[in-house]
């Protein structure tokens, strides 16, 4: 459930919504408008923004399915939704990508499937919709609704790029109570608190709580000016855009105008159902480092040129960065003829990201100092990203109630394998299901199965199929965990499933 | 509906603090005449006058390096005399790495003892007393008896000092002569532990304290070594074996150290699973890992092997209770020798006939030192850590604590890294390190630059001193 805490103080939180008018009518009051802020806007009151606003918002119930235990499982899960056009696009969060909380257990690492989307406005009206689009980096998603009538318009909001965003400034919130509530839409107010400097000025947040993450922040004039970005939560939100800062973000529009732009494009493009859930954005170039903040400190110890970096900790074997010359304990400190001005840990995703922006196959030049004092130029050819864990492919035995996973570059990180091990890792077993009750266990990479080698998903497949054909007394699974490598024996009883309870 | 059972933690019985309190919650139980059993009981009295004059109590002060800086901690364990010389068996985790060790005598007389030598990996240590305190005051040596013939059943007694209870007696049965232990098989002191052994269970009452003192039968024999029990349990104490300490206890009285053959192979027990190893008869051992680099690997063995052999004498391994016995014999080999094996590989129907030379296991774990200046502590690596901790070399010195608010926590080294160089200078070894501190602590107000290593990933730790980051003492 998306809102419990709503649904336990539902008074308390009314209570708390007047205080935040108050609040924020003082804020209007105080807070002079900004310099240049375009052409003039009409101010709306509060119960004229609340009716205006009203319609756009709707609870978004989604539909998980994913693989625990070795068992497939479904969970139902909300989220904020607000349409940004009339068509019917509809802007959410990313976390619904994202394995959530439920009276199970989360997913054992595996990306869950969305399985459906409907969409409950406060009104009453209900529809059905579909993925457009996710931006990993944003964590926002775009959805579009399926069902609607020929002709069909949505009352949507419009969006502004020319708010400025002032320390202190008010901005308002929208949510839905939960169904047994009425849905009925609650205002609330949103102070920002900081103008951060890293991320190309997004704003810290007060007044903004778990529930609106992806939703949108509204100005005094009506207009959307920015979303609910980073809410402190569980880490499963998705990929955090500060890992070191535990506060609320807000992104200003101009950040994601661009995503719901390449959505609109891709929407008119596929209007029908069945379009490829992804923007065409072009993959992320992969470079293939780990790295930490420069330093001031450390900077000036070893005699690097002043402005900020990054250290490189470790080049992953096999990436561009091994290609190019980078070795661990290089300093970069250029990239295309910027400065890479990292000074701290909360400056070091814009590095990151700034890099994902390049394409596959584009050249980034990057000038490297050394401790010794040396200074050179490099030059990385970016290659496409490998699949990481999360997105790796997956198979499942149901008679042995065992999900596998394809061995990806971080998992043969993680474990440290030498660069020509294979196998397939489990991903998820049923504790007494044939393969739980053997041993097995997550994270074990299986090696062989009887005489077959498992190399890979195929011959992961073919080798379970022949076990099927054979049905063998006993099956023996070598498996490797780490640098030791132990035999596990599986003792399926083949007609479990032939009596009982009709199939 | 998934049923559960209540884990019990396997804990070494040794004693720290909340005696006291423990204490305070015991109530008097009045003891009725027992009648009908005069012989057992006769028998306990000789066994208590026979064993209790060669019990002590052992109370250590052992230091820990793991906050960052060098602690002394106190707590109590047991021991007893097995020589006219002094010499006294207790656990490794009681004396093993103590820095002084005092020891109250079962005539109540309080004196200092010595570390002859500790080996982690039966958990058993040596220290001793002056000779002479032992002809003085008139303490009679115990003797090992043979485990090998104990079976279950039979009465024991347990003498130690349960909650630093000095001279305790507590009696029971032996309730199993071969119990393999899967879980707490680390020590206190953080090595690992139990390999070469199976352990006896008994019911006598096994409370933290008991640890290093013996499980005697109703000869008076020592049959055991009291090591650990199993909390939120009740009467599941363990014993290492006799035949185990008597071997070990010889050779750290004869050398300080206990030296072992190692081939850097892992085994399983074949169970019920012949056929799928190409067998109609369980025959040998199955091999489940094989170390890379270690002489197992150069000898060709490889995972799935059947071992038939070891030395000439056939194997067959079918239980994990029979496990500790494989490794001990392939850790009695005699260091370098070389070994003719005779092994079964899946597929092929010939068998191989592989050779194989032991090295030694070396030191368990390295000696440790407080890099006071500038917060944090540090061990040398030995061949043992590199393996357990996977290490990817020998080189540097390991950072074993971070002192919280020193110059190296603020510099954000972590535990667990290696420090492979030193202001510009490669560390090869704690001797390395060492000398490279003594010269640079005095760099105050100053910086010092370590490269430190964490698996595959290298970074920069930049010590910052600034003048007052070491105390000194004056009141403002």
């Amino acid at each position: 459930m998306r809102y419990p805490r709503k649904v336990r103080s539902g008074l308390g939180d009314v209570l708390r919504m007047a205080q935040w008018l108050v609040a924020l009518t003082s804020l209007i009051v105080c807070v002079a408008p900004p310099a240049n802020a375009g052409p003039p806007g009409r101010r709306l009151s509060a119960p004229a923004f609340y009716d205006q606003a009203a319609p756009t918002i709707a609870t978004v119930e989604f539909v998980q399915e994913f693989v625990s235990g070795g068992q497939r499982q479904q969970t139902r899960s909300w989220v904020d939704g607000v349409v940004i056009s009339d068509d019917g696009l509809v802007l959410i969060s990313g976390r619904v990508r994202f394995p959530q909380r439920s009276k199970g257990r989360l997913a054992g690492g595996s990306l869950p499937q969305l399985v459906s989307f409907s969409l409950h406005f406060a009104d009453g009206r209900e529809h059905q919709a579909e993925v457009v689009a996710f931006d990993d980096d944003l964590n926002l998603g775009v959805l579009r609704i399926t069902d609607a009538e020929a002709g069909q318009t949505f009352p949507h909001v419009r969006f502004r790029d020319s708010f400025k965003g002032e320390i202190g400034a008010g901005l308002r919130t929208m949510t839905l109570y939960t169904e047994s509530y009425g849905r009925t839409p609650v205002l609330g107010a949103a102070t920002i608190t900081a103008k951060l400097k890293t991320l190309d000025n997004v704003w810290s947040l007060s007044g903004v709580s778990t529930n609106l993450l992806g939703a949108p922040l509204w100005d005094e004039r009506g207009a959307v000016v920015g979303v609910v970005a980073q809410v402190p939560m569980s880490p499963w939100a998705g990929r955090q855009l500060m890992p070191d800062l535990s506060g609320t973000i807000g992104l200003p529009h101009g950040h994601f105008a661009d995503f719901l732009a390449a959505c609109r494009q891709e929407d008119s493009r596929a209007p029908t159902k069945g379009s490829e859930p992804t923007v065409d954005k072009g993959e992320a170039g992969w470079l293939g480092v780990m790295f930490e903040p420069l330093g001031r400190k450390l900077a000036e110890h070893l005699g690097i040129s002043p402005g900020g970096g990054v250290v490189l900790s470790r080049v992953v074997p096999g990436s561009p960065a091994e290609a190019a010359g980078l070795q661990a304990l290089d300093i970069l400190v250029e990239m295309d003829g910027d400065r890479i001005d990292v000074e701290s840990e909360s400056d070091s995703a814009p590095f990151a990201q700034k890099i994902r922006t390049y394409s596959p196959g584009q050249v980034v030049r990057f000038v490297r100092e050394r401790a010794s004092g040396q200074r050179s130029e490099v030059a990385v050819t970016l290659t496409q990203a490998p699949t990481s864990e999360l997105h790796a492919e997956r198979r499942e035995d149901e008679a042995f109630e065992l999900t596998v996973r394809e061995l990806t570059l971080d998992t043969r990180l993680a474990h440290r394998l030498e660069p020509g091990a294979t196998g397939v890792v489990v991903d998820g077993v049923t504790r007494a299901g044939w393969s739980g009750l053997a041993g097995l266990k997550r994270g074990m990479i299986i090696q062989r199965i009887n005489k077959l080698e498992v190399t890979d998903l195929d011959s992961f497949t073919d080798a379970m199929s022949r076990v099927q054909q054979t049905t063998p007394a006993k099956v023996l699974f070598f498996v490797r965990f780490g640098k030791t490598t132990r035999f596990h024996v599986a003792e399926p009883d083949w007609t479990e499933g032939q009596d009982g309870n009709g199939g | 509906m998934t049923q559960h059972h209540g884990d019990a933690i396997l804990r070494p019985m040794r004693s720290s603090t909340l005696i006291a309190l423990l204490l305070a919650l015991g109530t008097t139980l009045a003891c009725p005449g027992f009648v009908g059993a005069t012989d057992l009981q006769t028998s306990i009295q000789r066994v208590e006058a026979r064993a209790l004059p060669a019990l002590v109590n052992i109370q250590p002060v052992t230091e820990s390096y793991t906050r960052g800086e060098r602690r002394k901690h106190a707590s109590v364990g047991s021991g007893f005399l097995i020589d006219p010389e002094g010499h006294i068996v207790t656990n490794y985790h009681v004396a093993g790495k103590a820095s002084q060790l005092m020891v109250t005598l079962s005539n109540k007389e309080r004196i200092e003892a010595e570390l002859v030598g500790g080996d982690p990996l039966t958990d058993l240590a040596v220290i001793r007393i002056p000779k002479e305190a032992v002809t003085d005051y008139g303490l009679t040596p115990l003797q090992f008896g043979n485990s090998a013939q104990l079976r279950a059943g039979a009465f024991v007694l347990a003498l130690g000092s349960p909650l630093d209870l000095a001279r305790t007696l507590t009696f029971g049965i032996v309730s199993n002569t071969e119990r393999y232990l899967r879980e707490g098989m680390t020590l206190p002191t953080g090595e690992r532990t139990g390999e070469f052994n199976t352990w006896i269970q008994t019911d006598a009452a096994i409370n933290p304290g008991n640890s290093g003192g013996p499980l005697v039968n109703l000869d008076g024999q020592v049959v055991g070594v009291n090591a650990r029990g199993a909390v939120l349990a009740d009467n599941i104490g363990f014993a290492i074996p006799a035949t185990t300490a008597r071997q070990v206890v010889a050779d750290l009285i004869a050398t300080g150290e206990v030296t072992r053959s190692y081939i850097g192979v892992r085994f399983q027990p074949l169970r019920d699973w012949e056929e799928l190893f190409g067998m109609e008869e369980p025959r040998g051992v199955l091999i489940s890992s094989v170390e890379q680099g270690a002489p197992g690997e150069t000898a060709g063995l490889q995972a799935g092997d059947i071992l038939l052999s070891y030395g000439g004498s056939p194997l067959l391994v079918r239980f994990e209770e029979e496990l500790p016995s494989l490794y001990q014999r392939i850790s009695e080999t005699k260091v370098g020798s070389s070994v003719a094996l005779r092994v079964l590989r899946r597929g092929q129907s010939e068998e191989l006939d592989l050779e194989v030379s032991t090295v030694s296991t070396g030191k368990l774990s390295g000696e440790r030192f407080e890099a006071e200046a500038w917060g944090f502590t540090v061990k040398e690596i030995t061949d043992q850590m590199v393996f357990d901790l996977d290490l990817v070399s020998g080189d540097g010195v390991l950072v074993e604590g971070v002192l919280t608010g020193g110059p190296a926590h603020r510099g954000r080294l972590g535990r667990g890294v290696v420090i492979e160089s030193l202001a510009g200078e490669v560390v090869t070894d704690l001797e390395s390190f060492k000398s490279r501190y003594e010269e640079l602590k005095g760099t105050k107000p100053g910086a010092v630059l370590l490269q430190v290593r964490a698996y595959e990933s290298l970074r920069y730790v930049l010590l910052q001193m600034t003048s007052d980051s070491a105390p000194t003492g004056e009141l403002p």
